[in-house]
This record gives C-alpha cells, structure tokens and sequence, in this order.
C-alpha cells in the first residue's frame, strides 16, 4: 500500500455522523477513500471539489434532503456512482430513486457484505 | 096596508100561485125562478117579504135565506120558507135566519097558509118566532124523499170535507154554490162568492188564462198542476166538469192546491241545479249508476270527455253501452256483492300510449229496504300524485343510500386516520430506532473484519443477530404504517393467495406443511388492497404453520365462498389451537403465544386491522389442541370508496428487499 495509487473516492452522506464515521471506517479498509458530508450543502460541495466516483446517499436529512441532492448532484456529476442508503421503506421508492437517478438502495441497518458487493458489481463497470 | 114581496121558486105553478094570491090583496109582487136571479132582483130590490123555496136550482133555499140575512138593507125583511120536503127533513128554519116555514101542500091549503104568514108579517119582524112549521100536519111523508135527503145529506157531509174545493157557476158564470174548501181557497165569505162571477176570483195574469180558458173550446178547459194559476195567493190547478141541469150547463169546478207540491217541486229542482252544479264543477269524471243494466242516470262532462280518450274500459260501463267485466275489474260488481264503498287504482292505457294511474272510489246508494239501487263512481286520475310519491321514495332511498355511504365512508375514515396516526407514529419511531440500530450493526459488523477473539466473536453475532430481531419489530411496525395510500384495485383472492403461497412455499415444504384449497367456483373479485392482503394471507399462514410446530399431521386448509355482497376466505390449521382464556386476546397488538424472540405479537393485530380497513370482519373458532379457524369476509364492494380504480388487480407481492 506504500504506493499511492490511485484509490476510488467515496463520498458518504448522513446526518448522522457516527454511521458516517463507521462507514469511512469499513471503506476505508476494503481500499476506498472516503469522504463525509453530513449535510446537502456541504455534499454538493464536495462533490463539486473533489469529484468523487461513488456517493452514498440518507434520504431523510433536514435541509436539502436525499432526492434534492440527487437532482442537483446529477447535473454537477451525470457519473457519479450513487447508493441510496435508508431507513425509508415505501412501495416503489427503488423506481422513484431509478427515475431520479440513483443506481441501487441499500436499508438500514446497512448489511455491509451487499455493500461491498454493490461497489465491487459497479467498479466491474468502472473498469 | 100594500108590501112589497118577493117570491123565489123554481117551481112556475107554485109561483104564479103566489103572486097572483098577493096581487089579489093589492101587494107589489116580483118572483125569480132561482136563487141566482132572486140575488140579482135583490141587488135593486128591498122586499118587506120575501118568500123563499127550499129546493132550488143555482144557489138553493138554505144558502139565499142564508146571503139575505147577510145582506145590510135586508135587514128587516121578513123570510118565508116553502118547503116541499118538510115531512121529511127536520128543519131548522129559524138557523137559517127564517121568520115562518109553509109546508108545501095542497094548493089551497098553501093559499091559507100564505094569508096567515102575512098576518105574522105584519106585525114587523118576531122576537121569537114559533118554530112551528105550517101545514106540516097537512102533508104526508114519502120515503123516497126521505131517502133522497139522506144520501144528499152524505153528499154534502162529503163535499164540505174534502180537501179539494168545489165550486159551481151557472152559464152566466154566476157561482152558485162553493164547499168550504173552496171558500177557504177564494177567501171571501160564502154569502160574498155566491152569486159572484167566477172570473172575479181571480187577478192579473191567472185572470187573463182563466179568462181565456173559459172562451175556449169545453174540452180544452183545464189548468193542469204544472202550469198552475195564482188563486188567492195559492197555486191551483182546476178541472171543469160541465153538469147539465135544467136551467142550462153549469160547471162544477174542482180546484187542488198545489202550492205546496209546487214549493217542493221548486226545491227538488233547486237541490238539482244544485247537485248538478256540483258534479260539474268536479273536474274528475263522476257518475251515477243505475244497477239495472247499468244505465247512466247522472253524468258530468268530465266523465264524458273521459270516455271519449279511452280504448278500454275493464269493468266499466261505456256511458253509452253498459259493458261487464269480470273481476278483479268490476268495482261495480264488487259493491253489488259487498254492499260497501269501493276503492281500487288502475292503470289504464291511453289512445296515445300513454299511462295513466287512476284511483276509481265506488259508492252505493240504497233504497229503504237496504237494496244497491245506484252506484256512484268517480274517478281521480292520480298519475302525478304517484310520479310525485315515486319521486319522494326514489330521493329518500337515494338520501339513504347516500347517508349510509357516507356513514360507512366516515367510519372507514376514522378508522383508518386512527391507524393512520398509528402508522405515523410507528413510521417515526422506526426511523428513529432504525438510525441507532444501523449505526451499531455497522460497528459491529466493522469489528467482525478485526482479528478478535472467537469469544467475542460470538459476542458479535449475537448482537447483529438482535439488531436483526429489533430490526425486524420495527420493520413489522412500520409495514403497518399507511403513509403509502391504501390502493384498491379488483383482487382475484385465489390468484392472490396461490402467489403469496409460492413465496412461503420453500419454508413450507422444510416444514412438511400442506396447503389444501377448496376454492368456490365464480368467486368474485373484490375491491381490496391487494398489497395488504397478501399481508393477511403471509401473517395467517405463518401463524399456522408456527401453530403446527409440534403437529404430526401439518395442514392447512383454505376455503372460499361467496357470501352475501362478498368473500368469504376460511384458514383452518391442524396446530395446538388456542384456548378459551387466549381467544378474546389473540387481535390485541404485542399478543403472542410464540416462544420470546419468534413472534412481535403484531402479526394477528396487522391482520385485524387490515381486514377492518377492508369494512371485513375476521373471528376465530378455536379450541385447545384442536386447531384454529379463521374465518374472514371482505365485501365486493368498499363502501364509501369513491377512488375505486376497477382496473385489473395488482399481481405484485410487496418485495422486501431490493438489490
């Protein structure tokens, strides 16, 4: 790991900050880089700096929620890899979030063997 | 000393007698050969004395002594009777106003007598007169004068008791005799009307018919009751009968009051007009009815023109030919045989088509015996009374049904808010615990990647596996949750079921469980949450199968029917049932009879509460160690469900998860 090769940037979106914290810590050790927002703002943001190829997204955040920075992220970043995380289970919210263009939906609490092999299925596509 | 003397009888020897015997002794003698022309002599004449005979033609003996003694300047006159009839009639003479009575006999005899009268009539009138009569003793009696007297004295008893007045009057229309009747009726003392013109008795008007009458034709001579005359202020009706006697034709005249017939005939007619006026006022046909050949006595012209719109007439006469018709059409047969008033609705057809209701009232008339003489019938034509009526039901009905809607709809509304907020609450507390949970699991899991110790490995899987159970609580809480609208579409419950049991089909087999279906054929489909109702059938059937756990035969057994406006949808289980204590119980919310960890306790609540969410019912019949059933109905339609898509029912099954 001495060279610095390029890792993945993951940019991970909660209000919650311990899941954002515990989650960078299970990315980070499966070789991703992770990055935290826990506020819409200051996702866009990141998502505009730092271009990261991979976002997983909470839906129920106060202020800009998960949908609002769906929109807005996919003009910013039409690439950008996004996993919806949530604790929201409605009927249909998997074609809601495929028609707002999110790419999988993962629940809470999060079984991190599908997610890694959610980001593994996508970096097959990345590569 | 020279009187003046009149002689009155009909009788010309007894009269030229007299005369001559009077004139012999120098008295101014006049004779009248009836009473008729003795009362005209008498009108110019005053007499000293004056000899009357009693048996006379036009206005007789009794009646002229009776008219002089009432006459002012005769006063004093001094009045004879002859009497041929002495002998045989007991005469009052001094009742009839007479100073002296000569029996009629011998012709020499009666010179003697006149000649001791008029010594009697010298001396002026007499206080008392001697009621002796003269020559009685001279003369004889004959018993067929006797006889004649008697029935003539019937006679006259008869005539002045009728009812009806008799007057005669001579052919100079002079009246000459009048029975009190008539007397009464001309209303002028008998003395006043004899002697009298018959014409006189009448004025104005009736006058001039009479009049007219008289110069008429004999035969012609009648005024009949309906065309009366005014006598007197009464109204007659007189017949003439002309009698021939030997001083010419009289005429005997029979004269009926008919006033009061007439005033009654005046009323009836008045009541008619009156009655009529009534009937045709009436805008409905009315009728009248004779029961013989039910002739129409009585019609107005409603139930004329009535007639003339109709092509039939079931049970009615036809105003012009009576017509039969058998019953139940017959109100005029029915009040024959019923003796009663009758009421019967009919619907009738037009010449145009159209229908009308009518309300057809008979009622009987009777005679005195109680016999149906007539019938009276009218009917009301009733179409728009019962549009009206109809109208009135069908907005009541319509009124009803809409309030029954909506109270339905008002209470699947509160229930369904209450669950709402239930769900609501549910929905958030979930999501509150699920962000703790998912934080812990992801640590857990994190720490799982570490290399630990297996004793605190195990540690680890306990806790992922009861944040999996908590998870799961919560989960089965929330699916509860109606934040998504309650979506109906048209379920086919078999279909529904056979694809909810294919999901559980896998855990069945492991389980050895058997699924037996006894579908009904042509069940219908129902309005129903097919999302919801696939919960049912998973939280029924894994409550089945958890019950048979320690079963060796492991069935379950779903049966459908239809059943009134609805479905009817059996499961029975062959498990270790539910006892009597646990069965008022089972539909509560965290109620479980399951081992701590296996069951939420919310499966049996989700079911209940679903199935009253579908305006269903669910009951369970159970006893311990016999199994359970439950029984549940949905109806085909959801009362009060306005957004009812009846588009073809939903196939999906509610997916968990997703990948």
């Amino acid at each position: 790991m001495k060279k610095k090769t390029k890792k993945i940037k993951i940019l991970v979106v909660d209000d919650e900050y311990a899941f954002c914290r515990s989650l960078k810590i299970f990315l980070e050790k499966i070789g991703f880089e992770a990055l935290i927002a826990t506020n819409g703002e200051h996702a866009l943001d990141i998502v505009s700096e730092e271009k990261p190829a991979i976002m997983t997204l909470d839906i129920r955040m106060p202020g800009l929620n998960g949908y609002d920075i769906l929109q807005k992220v996919k003009r910013l970043h039409p690439d950008l890899f996004i996993i919806v995380i949530t604790a929201i289970d409605v009927p249909k919210m998997d074609e809601m979030l495929e028609h707002s263009g999110a790419h999988a939906l993962l629940h809470k609490p999060i079984d991190l063997q599908k997610l890694s092999d959610t980001l593994y299925g996508f970096i097959g596509h990345l590569l | 000393m020279s009187k003046k003397i009149l002689v009155v009888d009909n009788h010309p020897m007894v009269l030229k007698l007299i005369a001559n015997l009077l004139a012999k002794d120098g008295h101014e003698v006049r004779t009248a050969p009836d009473g008729l022309s003795a009362l005209d002599i008498l009108k110019s004449y005053a007499p000293d004395l004056i000899f009357v005979d009693l048996v006379m033609p036009n206005i007789s003996g009794e009646k002229l002594c009776r008219i002089i003694r009432n006459m002012p300047h005769l006063q004093g006159v001094f009045l004879v009777i002859l009497s041929a009839i002495a002998a045989e009639e007991e005469l009052d003479f001094v009742a009839l106003g007479a100073d002296a009575c000569i029996a009629k006999g011998s012709m020499s005899n009666l010179a003697r007598h006149v000649a001791r009268v008029l010594d009697l009539a010298s001396l002026e009138r007499i206080q008392e007169p001697s009621r002796e009569i003269l020559g009685l003793e001279e003369v004889a009696t004959r018993e067929i004068t006797k006889e004649l007297l008697s029935s003539r004295k019937h006679f006259e008893i008869i005539l002045s008791n009728m009812s009806e007045g008799i007057l005669e009057f001579a052919p100079n229309m002079k009246i000459i005799f009048a029975n009190p009747a008539a007397v009464a009726l001309v209303g002028i003392p008998e003395e006043t009307l004899l002697g009298s013109d018959f014409t006189d008795i009448f004025a104005d008007h009736s006058l001039e018919i009479v009049a007219a009458l008289l110069n008429g034709p004999a035969a012609d001579r009648k005024i009949s009751a309906e065309a009366p005359v005014l006598l007197n202020g009464r109204q007659v009706s007189l017949q003439f009968l002309p009698v021939a006697g030997e001083v010419g034709a009289s005429t005997i005249v029979i004269i009926h009051d008919v006033t009061k017939r007439k005033q009654a005939e005046e009323k009836i007619s008045e009541q008619n007009r009156f009655l009529n006026k009534l009937i045709e006022s009436l805008p409905h046909p009315f009728f009248v009815v004779g029961v013989k050949g039910y002739k129409v006595m009585l019609a107005n012209s409603s139930a004329h023109r009535y007639r003339a719109g109709l092509t039939d007439c079931p049970g009615h006469i036809d105003l012009a030919e009576p017509c039969k018709a058998p019953p139940p059409y017959a109100p005029f047969e029915r009040v024959l045989q019923d003796k009663s008033s009758f009421l019967m609705e009919y619907v009738e057809q037009g010449r145009d088509g159209k229908e009308t209701t009518h309300e057809i009232h008979a009622h009987p008339i009777f005679d005195k015996k109680g016999k149906v003489t007539q019938i009276i019938e009218y009917r009301l034509d009733i179409t728009e009374r019962k549009k009206a009526e109809q109208a009135l039901r069908d907005s009541k009905d319509a009124l009803q049904k809409a309030l029954d809607n909506l109270q339905v709809a008002q209470q699947v509304a509160i229930r369904q808010e209450k669950l709402a907020s239930i769900g609501t609450l549910a929905s958030g507390v979930a999501h509150e615990i699920l962000n703790p949970l998912n934080i812990i699991g992801t640590l857990a899991q994190i720490m799982q990647l570490e290399k630990i110790p297996a004793s605190m490995r195990e540690n680890l899987d306990e806790m992922l596996s009861q944040i999996k159970r908590a998870t799961k609580i919560t989960n089965n809480l929330r699916s509860f949750s109606h934040q998504h609208a309650f979506e109906v579409s048209l379920v086919d419950v078999h279909t529904l079921f056979d694809k909810t049991a294919a999901l559980l089909e896998h855990d069945l087999k492991l389980d050895n469980v058997r699924v037996e279906r006894h579908y009904a054929q042509d069940l219908p489909r129902i309005e129903a949450d097919g999302d919801q109702l696939a919960q049912v059938f998973i939280n029924l059937v894994s409550n089945a199968r958890d019950a048979m756990a320690a079963s060796g035969d492991k069935r379950i057994i779903v049966e459908t029917r239809p059943k009134d406006d609805g479905v009817e949808i059996c499961f029975s289980d062959t498990g270790f049932g539910i006892g009597q204590d646990e069965i008022g119980k089972i539909f509560d919310p965290f109620f479980t009879t399951k081992d701590p960890g296996r069951g939420t306790g919310l499966g049996l609540w989700i079911v209940y509460s679903i199935i009253e969410n579908h305006c269903g019912t669910i009951r369970v019949e159970s006893e311990k160690g016999k199994g359970a059933r439950f029984v549940i109905f949905l109806p085909t339609h959801l009362p009060g469900r306005r957004d009812c898509d009846p588009v073809d029912e939903r196939q999906d099954h509610p997916s968990g998860e997703h990948g």
